[in-house]
């Protein structure tokens, strides 16, 4: 993975703990304040339980103190043993609030005050009658006393409310920063994964790109291997039929002798000599043609020009291939003098290169050779009657391994018409063909009739 | 004089020399230049004793050719020797590879054919 990558994916996992802790932190908060509007009601409602007991405490005293009949005790048992657990109640709710439990112990005194009170009004109600109770009651210690109780319930119940309040508010600032959380982690998680898509397909379309070239770099050595392999394939097999020619001339010469019956016939040795050293010479040519190509493709071929006239080179060219055409198969037509400044050999090795092609696609028929020139250039051309070249296949001719037609019925390196092309390219001059199929071939090339103002030797590569 | 061996080969160089070894160890021979001569020549002259064949000729090459002599009921049964620079053809009589083994050739010709000399 990428630096770029690695530490977007850091990020995201960053944002999205930190989101998770702090809504969590929020929803607590939440939650708490929930449960805090319970508390507040659970308390107020023990607080008014508390207070409705001692009224019914104080209600059934009253009903006994008027008619002095048991039966209206009833609610005061119930809420004497009543205000005993409300109270406990109440101070277990308000255990964690300081404030809450000193006025609930207030609350407590000033129950067991009333609460006595109410007592000794019973008391007295039995012993002396209505007039010493009703003496205990214009005391008016019962009446304070309750309205205390009343007084501090309600300072409680408000301190409570308060509470509820500001849990509320704290409630309602965690919910929106919840929201805020939540926005936010989305948001920024959002872009984060914007950022790695975009980094990802960055990194992809890099990969990919990258992944292309190193496979279109293996298909090109692939390529190469493959034309190295069939290039030495093709050598090996190019060069046995010269050497298969010589080998059989000698092989004719050495039995002529060992015939002791017949007599060695001198123009029959002669002419073995001759065909064999032509094929000596095409061994070489071809031999030139394989250097020529690591040559060319190191770019060290270096013209050297000279004043000469074309026409002898191309008479020579063709005493060189003569042997491998047929008698009178090859015309020069209106030979006369070009003269420019060319390599010597180089032009021979073009024009011998084409009169080769010739002969081997020329199907024995007949070659002409015409050779003109204007102010600029000397333009040759050779015309063979063969097999043609469909125009598609022009271009790939003059390419390295190349040839127009299928290997197992040509032999040839592939490397005539490419060797022959960077020659002329590098004498300044171009080379063109015009063929159809089944209908023969002309390659013209034109030099310009002086290349010593020509660059040396380019480089293929 | 009948002919009785026939040289395919389409290297001027080769065909030659070849040839005129065989004439002088007194065969009759006719060399042709391709596959499509060679048909011609079979079709219209009075057949060979033996085919001496190149394989990779232009136009029609030496498998093509072997195939043509084979759907011929006339020419299937002349035997065929290939010297050839590259390849093999599989139902040959004999095989040579350029370049030739000339003393093991003949030996193998002389299966084939009795010179007339």
């Amino acid at each position: 993975m990428t630096p770029g990558l690695a530490l977007g994916f850091l990020a995201i996992i960053v944002v999205l703990v930190a989101g998770v802790l702090i809504t969590l932190a929020n929803l607590a908060t939440v939650y708490r304040a929930t449960t805090a509007v319970a508390h507040t009601s659970a308390v107020k409602a023990q607080l008014e339980a508390l207070l409705t007991s001692l009224i019914d405490a104080e209600t059934g005293e009253r009903g006994f103190l008027i008619t002095g009949d048991d039966g209206y005790l009833e609610p005061y048992t119930r809420g004497v043993a009543a205000t005993a657990i409300e109270t406990a109640r109440v101070r277990q709710l308000t255990i964690d609030n300081a404030e809450q439990r000193v006025d609930l112990e207030h609350v407590a005194v000033a129950t067991q005050i009333k609460l006595e009170e109410l007592a000794a009004a019973i008391q007295t109600r039995r012993e002396k009658g209505f007039e010493g109770a009703q003496a205990v009651v214009l005391t008016n210690v019962g009446k304070r006393t309750m309205d205390g109780i009343r007084a501090t319930v309600t300072r409680m119940e408000a301190r409570e409310d308060g509470l509820l309040a500001s849990r509320t508010a704290q409630a309602d600032r965690a919910y929106g920063a919840a929201r805020l959380t939540a926005f936010g982690v989305g948001a920024v998680g959002l872009l984060v994964v914007f950022a790695l898509f975009v980094v990802a397909r960055r990194v992809g379309t890099e990969r990919h790109r990258t992944e292309r070239e190193r496979l279109n770099l293996i298909a090109e050595l692939e390529a190469a291997v493959r034309a190295r392999d069939d290039f030495l394939s093709i050598a090996s097999h190019e060069l046995r039929n010269p050497v298969n020619a010589v080998h059989l001339q000698l092989v004719g010469i050495v039995r002529s002798y060992q015939r002791a019956t017949t007599e060695v016939r001198e123009d029959e040795l002669r002419h073995r000599i001759i065909q064999a050293s032509a094929q000596v010479s095409r061994l070489t040519r071809l031999l030139d043609n394989l250097l020529d190509v690591s040559r060319i493709s190191a770019g060290s071929i270096v013209l050297e020009p000279e004043e000469l006239d074309l026409a002898e080179v191309v008479s020579s060219a063709l005493d060189q291939v003569r042997g491998e055409s047929s008698d009178g198969q090859i015309r020069f037509a209106d030979r006369h003098p070009v003269i420019g400044r060319w390599d010597r050999l180089r032009v021979e090795q073009v024009v011998s290169n084409l009169l080769s092609n010739a002969i081997k696609y020329g199907e024995g028929r007949p070659i002409v050779i015409s050779l003109r020139h204007d102010d600029r250039f000397a333009r040759l051309a050779v015309t063979d009657h063969g097999i043609g070249i469909a125009p598609e296949q022009h271009e790939r001719l003059f390419a390295q391994f190349e040839r127009g037609v299928s290997r197992r019925q040509y032999g040839g390196f592939g490397l005539g018409l490419w060797i022959t092309r960077q020659l002329v390219d590098a004498m300044g001059g171009s080379i063109s063909v015009d063929s159809r199929t089944g209908e023969g071939a002309t390659f013209s090339i034109a030099l310009p009739l002086d290349t010593a103002q020509t660059p040396s030797m380019r480089t293929s590569a | 004089m009948n002919t009785q061996i026939l040289v395919v080969d389409d290297d001027p160089g080769s065909r030659s020399a070849l040839t005129s070894l065989l004439r002088d160890e007194g065969f009759a021979v006719v060399a042709v230049a391709g596959g499509r001569q060679a048909m011609e020549y079979l079709q219209s002259c009075e057949r060979p004793q033996l085919i001496v064949l190149d394989l990779m000729m232009p136009g029609m090459d030496g498998w093509d050719l072997r195939h043509a002599q084979k759907r011929d009921p006339e020419l299937a049964s002349i035997p065929v020797i290939t010297v050839s620079a590259a390849g093999k053809l599989l139902d040959a009589d004999a095989q040579f590879r350029k370049p030739l083994d000339f003393e093991k050739f003949l030996s193998v010709v002389r299966k084939y054919v009795r010179p007339l000399e």
